[in-house]
């Protein structure tokens, strides 16, 4: 993972060596949220709240 | 209109504050603050009312589409089921016309029953319920008073509910003890068939550290159950490993337990004070308090209130280590009341070695990354420029976008597919070269859309064996008397059988050939661009696009283009870079018959820019520097959410009659930068009319720069971002004009106001 305090990780998956049947083969959970952001409407979705009872 | 702060969204509305279990976890009871058991058991009529006017009136402002509230204790249920129908129905009535609400409740369940189901299911309420695993597990701690076990009641309501009701179980919260085997825990709660699971840290502080063996005991504990839950092929979802694979995609994090997105949460005690996350009791006496309530304050002024805001600050408002920390962008420093060290919540989670360990663990065997794009790439488009380097880098993650949409598109012709992967193989590149076509997204995008057939794909497939020199027999899409091979060429015909082969660089159709026309350019420095007269997709632009061009009109075209890019070059040197890296394409456009000038980029277009021809260079100049303006920001907002996509109001625009939407007035205020530069360093060519124009764009960009910053809506991103514009166009604003021109361009901006004040 290059990711560090000077990079930032953007929405969209790094897609561009992958064999078309290779993406078509990912899941949608992966692919989702990118799908949603170009063909759909896109949303930020607000952290949701976390309980303990 | 709106407060500097972002918007609340999430309520957590206490309605009892005992409880009939006495687990030894419990942040409200068995922690520092104990400020309960001064306030109301249950919450009065009168409290719920004005909580909920807060709510509606808060909406209102901000122009939320919808609120969540979540009833709380204590043990909500301890209420009563009549009392909940009522609180909820005030609720309901009070907030519903303004925002749609959805209402949660957390809850023990030990009193669940069909009366209090009868309430939820009224009301659509959904229900979590706590519970930490199998019998063994839960009896550690979710006991009553007298020691009694609470697991056959928790059990049987869940079975309840499952059966009267499963749309309303939203899932099942447990709390972590590393002494319970994770397996057995994991099996145990996948065996009740819960939609969603929550795994929580138990609550600890710096000061008061949580239970351990080891250094990352919970790190192992919620791997174990991760590598079992992947192996599973992810049978439910669990919050906290969802989250951190929706972070490494760069989305919002599901849980405040994790991630970096702004806190919209506040919470409501029964006697109507406004409180900060709830589970700050575990730090010290009094520590979530905010000083404010229901009767006195609106929820604007709680939105301001700095304990709020230290958690919406993302990455900027984490410790010095946190932000240094290569899973910061998934980890987000942890859950914000685990921060809490010597007074500070400056520091690191108390769990921060097993933070760290689980989500690097995660990342690993998540197979795919999300583009990565330097701080420093987007700070210099901020600033509204970007140079080859920058622009590559959007071309890449465009590049993974279109692969995306056509693998998609592709499910519905594998075969095409696999013909592509098989080119792709024997020509590496030129896949990407027609795919880069802007056109090709813009039909993809409407084909998922069901506005365009997928038989466009055959053609593109028929352009990349072209290109790649390679034989192919394959039926394209007939469009509007042609076929067409985005970035080849265009086959004229009166048939609708498109059958055509591809052979040694020919195309031809099976059944004789008509005309071919080859795609055409336009050069100028060594930049050429494709002059897109022919692709049937090219039509999304908001002004009517020409048709083919004739030989002398393509002159004029070059001629201009040509005088066009030759002033860039000599004049705007800054901008050359970035277009020579990514401007790809040029449609013409139709002339606007009022003979004003049109141009304008699309979206889903990146590297194109539409035009009419422009009257003379300079203007082309000036049009093309514009709309790529729109073409960059464009693609950063693929990549980034400078702004909250859920806000939908809508703004003054100093250069338009009709207030505009976030993404409008930021795609306007960007490009208007470039537009204020031009004319800037126009002045010493023709004063008049680069004095005007300049005082006119430097004026309006930075009143709606001021508009962005101060609109609340801005994403940490997003803020920054727009603070590098400022910082572009400030010192332009010092730059001396005639005093004439300053006074015109002062008036006309007071009429402008003045006119779009006087409609609304
Ligand atoms: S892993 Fe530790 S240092 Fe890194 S962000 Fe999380 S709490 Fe901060």
């Amino acid at each position: 993972m290059n990711h560090t305090g000077t990079e930032i990780t953007s929405a969209i998956l790094n897609l561009h060596n992958e064999p078309l049947s290779a993406v078509a083969k990912c899941s949608d959970r992966e692919l989702a949220g990118m799908r949603g952001r170009i063909i759909g409407e896109t949303s930020l979705t607000v952290a949701a709240f976390q309980a303990s009872i | 209109m709106s407060g500097h702060h972002l918007a609340l969204r999430q309520f957590v509305v206490k309605v009892h504050t005992r409880c009939d279990l006495a687990c030894d976890h419990c942040y409200v009871y068995e922690h520092a603050d104990q400020s309960w058991q001064q306030k109301p058991k249950v919450v009065p009529p009168e409290t719920i009312t004005r909580i909920a006017e807060r709510i509606a009136e808060h909406a209102r402002r901000r122009s939320l589409s919808e609120v969540s509230v979540i009833l709380h204790g204590g043990e909500p249920l301890l209420a009563g089921p009549e009392r909940l129908d009522e609180i909820i129905t005030i609720l309901t009535d009070q907030i519903n016309p303004a925002a749609t609400l959805r209402v949660k409740i957390h809850t023990n369940a030990v009193l669940l029953s069909e009366r209090y189901l009868k309430v939820f299911e009224k009301h659509a309420v959904q229900i979590g319920i706590s519970l930490d695993g199998d019998r063994e597990a839960n009896d550690r701690h979710r006991r009553y008073a007298n020691g009694r076990s609470s697991y056959d009641l928790v059990v049987k309501s869940i079975g309840l509910l499952q059966r009267n009701n499963p749309d309303l179980f939203s899932g099942i919260l447990c709390t972590i003890d590393t002494k319970n085997d994770p397996i057995r825990v994991y099996e145990s709660l996948l065996r009740l068939n819960p939609p969603k699971i929550d795994f929580l840290l138990p609550h600890a502080t710096w000061e008061e550290p949580p239970p351990r063996q080891s250094q990352t005991d919970y790190a192992d504990w919620l791997s174990a159950i991760y590598d079992r839950w992947e192996k599973d092929e992810r049978p439910v979802r669990i919050r906290l490993f969802d989250s951190i694979i929706r972070t490494t995609y760069g989305e919002s994090s599901l849980s405040e337990a994790i991630g970096v997105e702004p806190s919209s949460l506040v919470v409501i005690d029964t006697d109507g004070s406004y409180e900060q996350v709830d589970s700050l009791k575990v730090a010290f006496d009094g520590a979530p308090a905010t000083g404010l309530d229901v009767f006195r304050n609106t929820l604007d002024e709680v939105a301001g209130h700095p304990g709020i805001n230290a958690r919406q600050n993302g990455i900027a408002g984490l410790s010095a280590e946190c932000q240094a920390c290569p899973v910061v962008s998934s980890c987000g420093g942890g859950l914000y009341p685990h921060r809490f060290r010597a007074n500070s919540f400056d520091n690191p989670s108390v769990y921060c070695a097993d933070l760290f360990k689980l989500i690097s663990h995660v990342r690993e065997a998540t197979l795919m990354q999300a583009h990565q794009v330097p701080r420093k790439t987007i700070e210099s488009f901020a600033t509204g420029f970007g140079g080859d380097a920058e622009v590559r880098s959007l071309t890449e993650s465009q590049a993974s976008i279109r692969r995306m949409l056509l693998s998609d598109i592709g499910s519905a012709d594998p075969e095409t597919l696999r013909t592509l992967d098989s080119l792709e193989e024997l020509s590496p590149g030129m896949t990407d070269t027609v795919f880069a076509h802007p056109y090709v997204r813009v039909w993809a995008v409407d084909c998922l859309r069901g506005k365009a057939l997928v038989g466009h794909l055959r053609n593109i497939t028929a352009a990349v064996a072209f290109r790649a020199g390679a034989r192919l027999k394959t039926r394209a899409e007939v469009k509007d008397g042609a076929i067409h091979l985005p970035t080849v060429g265009t086959l004229v015909t009166d048939r609708t059988d498109g059958s055509i082969e591809i052979d040694g660089g020919q195309v031809r159709l099976l059944d004789g050939d008509r005309e071919w026309r080859p795609v055409r350019t336009l050069t100028s420095g060594g930049h050429t661009v494709v002059l897109e007269d022919a692709d049937p997709y090219r039509d999304c632009h908001q002004w009517p696009v020409a048709g083919r061009l004739s030989s002398d009109e393509l002159a004029r075209w070059q001629e201009s283009f040509d005088a066009a890019w030759r002033l860039i070059e000599a004049d705007y040197p800054e901008y050359l870079p970035g277009l020579r890296a990514g401007l790809t394409t040029i449609v013409p456009l139709r002339p606007d018959p009022a003979g004003g000038d049109v141009s304008s980029a699309a979206r889903h277009a990146f590297g194109s820019v539409a035009a009419a021809l422009p009257a003379d260079p300079a203007t082309f100049a000036l049009l093309l520097i514009h709309e790529f303006q729109h073409v960059k920001l464009g693609a950063i907002l693929d990549l980034f959410d400078l702004y909250d996509q859920n806000d939908h109001r809508r703004f003054y625009a100093p250069w338009r009659p009709d207030p505009r939407p976030l993404e409008g007035l930021l795609q306007g205020t960007y490009a208007h930068i470039a537009v204020a530069d031009f004319w800037r360093r126009r002045r010493h060519v023709e004063p008049d009319p680069a004095h005007h124009e300049f005082a006119r764009w430097r004026a309006q960009t930075a009143e709606a720069i001021e508009t962005l910053a101060g609109s609340g809506a801005l994403t940490e991103l997003g803020a920054d971002f727009v603070a590098r514009m400022r910082d572009t166009l400030t010192p332009w604003l010092a730059e001396e004009l005639p005093p004439d021109v300053e006074k015109q361009a002062r008036v006309a901006a007071e009429a402008h106001l003045e006119a779009f004040q006087s409609q609304l």
